[in-house]
């Protein structure tokens, strides 16, 4: 049985550092001048800080990347005066896929016609060096957001820039984003990200590491979820890393939301206090809804007004914004300035002292709690030596199996569907090892809504657009 | 017999220490390592192949005066010896049946030969110790895959046995046609990817039985015998071992062995090298995938890889990055086919060869690989033994673009892969 443990911490991790670094688009980073370039940046660009420090509302991060670095200098600037607490910097999608000769091609041909040809700012091209100058002045937090399987570069070249928050995992980073990287060594790699957030953390500037709790957005039951969440959480502590936030994508049942954090919070905590981990802080990120957008302008407001209020509901401690733009493609800077500003807007309109209870979340939050412990539970009662080959295993049987991820390491067995509260329930769970009591429970549920019990490919195709009627 | 390499300590350090024994019985050499209770190495000798004597006897000898400090239980064996198992695969689709196929009878150590669909119409005349028909995930509505398994002929090929591993629900139909056949569990099961090692495992025992037949390995204490294992399959558990981090030998990204031999070169990567516009990929779910040149080896394929390097666009290159002075007498002699190359050019040649075939796709089946993504090379078996890091370095350069680094090279002097394959009891991939 491998059970999460600090001794599984990687060491000797000199040889393949030297090799990532080895990288000529690393332009010569060396560890030792970063961690003195991380002890002069100023402290609220640490997480943890801006997350002790924020008060009654959550902090407000919205997406966005650019591939020009003035551009993208703008946008920061723009970001931060409509006042976003996080700073966001997305990455574009050749560097996503290691493809850093492709991004830096097209990066210059954006310059050279002042037409952005990628999606989003491709750090490793641009470098460290100037990297950093996107920041000069700015004293909050600057979240990476990207989507890389291997990040090893990538997190190297962010932290060498000043960037104390790196989202992303082994799982969370493979299944819902490629078909064929081998999962196995996503999670190693994923080890050496957490390793050198981990070795260039100290005390009170931790470099903070972030999850991405949505996963492929589109019906994910909430157990499934929770359990990535606490994997990931698990996975980085052991490699020392000690602020952390887990996070989930809004559901689209307000009872599922509340509940789902409720358990998240609790859960999280409660299995890293059980391995030792009792120094790793955990924070939790509401995502706005992350499937599909309405295009309609007014409805997508509407939208995202109604999830910055569920975001205070369920005490959030960052919330992830989108934008009314976000059915159209890329936000405009204004635009997405706006949505931090609405949002900000409805969270002091509606602050929630405490968060929102009722018998159905309890209902709710005790059927979740259950399925997320028998998954963990089976997950380390597999035999072998290490947590992460485990987990590892946990996907080539089924144990863990994300609704519509595209990759080949995926089950695909699992089935989900929504009932009348909107609530994403498990129609069939497939291998995922929930009690018998459980996976009846979720049926139930789902038969009491009447006419949806049986699972049409209309049916879910509507439960899937359920935000476009 | 003679031993021709030998290290480390002294016979009594070795006895007191040696928990394990590891044979690799080759076509020419007999390997025998003594391993500590760390995966360690602590002497290795390789003798030549007795045929006199004959492999269970010769092995026998070997271990005669070891056994009163290492247990039966803890002898480790594999043989190369054979040349492995030829398989011949005729399948449904080359991307999802053809791919899973392919991966798993490579990985347990044979040979596919061909992949066909069910549609190829000329078959083939290449003999092929097993023929395997498959095609389709489990289920019942499968009328299109019966219509073409109905019009499926096995007179068009040569083969030693028949084995179906398609959808089980038309399992039956086919063993009522071809009575001789072998039905093995279908490896989709019922889905579009490898979701069990069934075919791996009958793979793995039909080279065992082939072994013993064409060996006389039979002669072997039972406890032997019937545990010897494919050599390229305990290469690969090797790989998989150092990838998962449970090795000696440190992995630093995405990498490839070459495991050069006397008769093929067998190359073993992780997945992602692979480019996404190739046409052949590897078979889902695979986290290493492995392919051989059977026409690439420093003795039994000389003459192939002679043939292959005196006729390349890049020979001067090629020469220039290995030879030392003037290499416009060997570049000439060569392509004028007179030339004498050393076992170590020609160890050169198949990395060389290799890489630029991989580079390419150039190979039935094999995927075309960014070698911009190779973080690093592992050099192993017999003949990767003579080369220098520098020296493959080179090789590897001849191939680099854009601003990508070099690899880190690591020529695998203690056969460590294969040690460690052989003594690992984790779980490999399917």
């Amino acid at each position: 049985m491998a059970r999460p443990r600090r001794d599984a911490r990687r060491t000797a991790l000199e040889h393949t550092r030297h090799q990532v670094l080895s990288h000529p688009l690393a332009r010569g980073i060396t560890p030792r001048e970063v961690q003195d370039y991380l002890a002069k940046v100023p402290r609220r660009r640490f997480p943890r800080v801006a997350y002790d420090e924020r008060g009654p509302l959550p902090c407000i991060q919205p997406r966005g990347g650019v591939p020009l670095f003035e551009a993208q200098h703008a946008l920061t600037r723009r970001l931060s005066e409509a006042g976003a607490d996080f700073v966001p910097l997305t990455i574009d999608s050749y560097t996503r896929h290691n493809q850093y000769d492709t991004a830096t091609q097209l990066l210059r041909r954006s310059e050279e016609e002042g037409k952005d040809y990628l999606n989003g700012y491709p750090l490793v091209s641009h470098g460290h060096e100037l990297s950093r100058e996107l920041y000069t002045g700015i004293d909050k937090p600057i979240s990476l957001r990207h989507g890389t399987p291997d990040a090893r570069l990538l997190a190297e070249v962010a932290l060498a820039s000043g960037i104390a928050e790196i989202e992303g995992g082994g799982i969370c980073y493979c299944l819902p984003y490629s078909e064929g990287f081998p999962l196995d060594r996503c999670l190693l790699y994923w080890q050496y990200v957490d390793r050198i957030c981990a070795l260039y953390s100290t005390e009170d500037r931790p470099i903070h590491r972030e999850s991405f709790g949505p996963l492929s957005a589109t019906l994910v039951p909430p157990a499934i979820a929770i359990a990535v969440q606490i994997i990931e959480a698990l996975l980085a502590a052991e490699q020392g890393v000690v602020s952390f936030a887990v996070s989930f994508g809004q559901t689209g049942s307000l009872i599922q939301d509340v509940a789902a954090a409720r358990v998240l919070k609790h859960l999280t905590r409660s299995y890293l206090d059980e391995f030792g981990f009792e120094t790793t802080r955990a924070y939790l990120v509401y995502h706005q809804w992350m499937g599909q957008f309405p295009q309609q302008r007014e409805k997508a407001a509407a939208l995202i007004a109604g999830s910055a209020m569920i975001s205070g509901m369920v005490g959030a401690d960052k919330v992830v914004v989108k934008t009314v733009d976000e059915a159209l493609g890329v936000p405009r800077p204004e635009v997405n300035a706006e949505a931090v500003d609405s949002v900000r807007y409805m969270l002091r309109i509606f602050a929630c002292a405490a968060p929102v209870t009722s018998p159905l979340i309890d209902r709710e939050a005790a059927l979740i709690k259950s399925e997320v412990r028998s998954i963990i539970g089976a997950i380390f009662d597999l035999s072998g030596d290490v947590f992460w080959e485990s987990v590892y295993r946990a996907f080539q049987m089924g144990y863990l199996d994300i609704p519509f991820s595209p990759h080949s390491d995926n089950a695909n067995l699992l089935v989900s569907m929504r009932d009348a509260n909107k609530s994403i329930r498990i129609v069939d769970r497939g291998h995922v090892p929930i009690s018998d009591a459980d996976a009846e429970q979720e049926r139930a549920l789902l038969a009491s809504v009447g006419d949806r019990n049986d699972k049409t490919y209309r049916q879910l195709l509507g439960d899937i657009n359920m935000m476009m009627v | 017999m003679t031993a021709s390499k030998s290290s480390l300590p002294t016979e009594s350090t070795e006895a007191t220490e040696a928990r394990r024994v590891a044979i690799d019985i080759g076509s020419t050499v007999v390997k025998v390592a003594l391993i500590d209770g760390h995966d360690r190495v602590l002497s290795q000798m390789l003798h030549g192949r007795d045929f006199e004597a004959g492999i269970a006897k010769q092995v026998e000898s070997l271990l005669a005066p070891l056994t009163a400090t290492v247990d039966t239980d803890d002898v480790l064996v594999c043989s190369s010896a054979n040349g492995g198992l030829r398989v011949g695969i005729v399948c449904l689709s080359k991307h999802f049946s053809g791919a899973t196929l392919r991966n798993q009878v490579l990985l347990a150590g044979a040979n596919p030969t061909f992949v066909h669909d069910m549609d190829e119409a000329a078959g083939s005349l290449e003999r092929v110790d097993i023929l395997m028909v498959g095609g389709g995930i489990d289920c019942e509505d499968a009328g299109p895959l019966a219509d073409r398994l109905a019009r499926f002929d096995p007179t068009r090929y040569r083969y030693g046995s028949l084995a179906f591993a398609g959808n089980r629900f038309l399992a039956a139909d086919f063993v009522r046609r071809f009575p001789e056949t072998i039905v093995i569990d279908n490896p989709l099961a019922a889905a579009l990817a490898s979701r069990n090692l069934s075919v791996f495992e009958a793979v793995r025992r039909a080279y065992l039985d082939d072994l013993v037949y064409k060996e006389g390995v039979s002669e072997l204490r039972s406890n032997l015998s019937g545990g010897i294992r494919p050599t390229p399959e305990i290469v690969s558990r090797g790989f998989q071992r150092a990838l998962a981090n449970s090795s000696g030998i440190d992995i630093s990204g995405a990498c490839v062995v070459l495991d050069i031999g006397g008769a093929t070169t067998d190359l073993h990567y992780t997945v992602e090298i692979v480019r996404d516009e190739s046409e052949a990929k590897p078979a889902a779910g695979l986290s290493v995938a492995r392919y051989v040149f059977v026409d690439l080896g420093i003795v039994a394929s000389r003459d192939s890889l002679v043939l292959q390097l005196r006729s390349h666009a890049r020979l001067y290159e090629f020469l220039r990055s290995v030879l030392e002075g003037d290499v416009e007498d060997p570049y000439r002699l060569m392509r004028e086919g007179s030339y004498e190359a050393s076992p170590t050019l020609l160890s050169y040649g198949c990395l060389f060869v290799a890489l630029d075939r991989f580079a390419q796709g150039r190979g039935p089946g094999l995927p075309a690989g960014d070698l911009g993504r190779i973080a690093q090379i592992i050099l192993t078996g017999g003949s990767s033994q003579t080369l220098t890091e520098a020296g493959a370095a080179r090789v590897f350069d001849l191939f680099r673009t854009g601003d990508n680094p070099s690899p880190s090279i690591l020529i695998d002097r203690g056969y460590q892969l294969w040690i460690d394959g052989i003594t690992w009891s984790g779980n490999a991939s399917p």
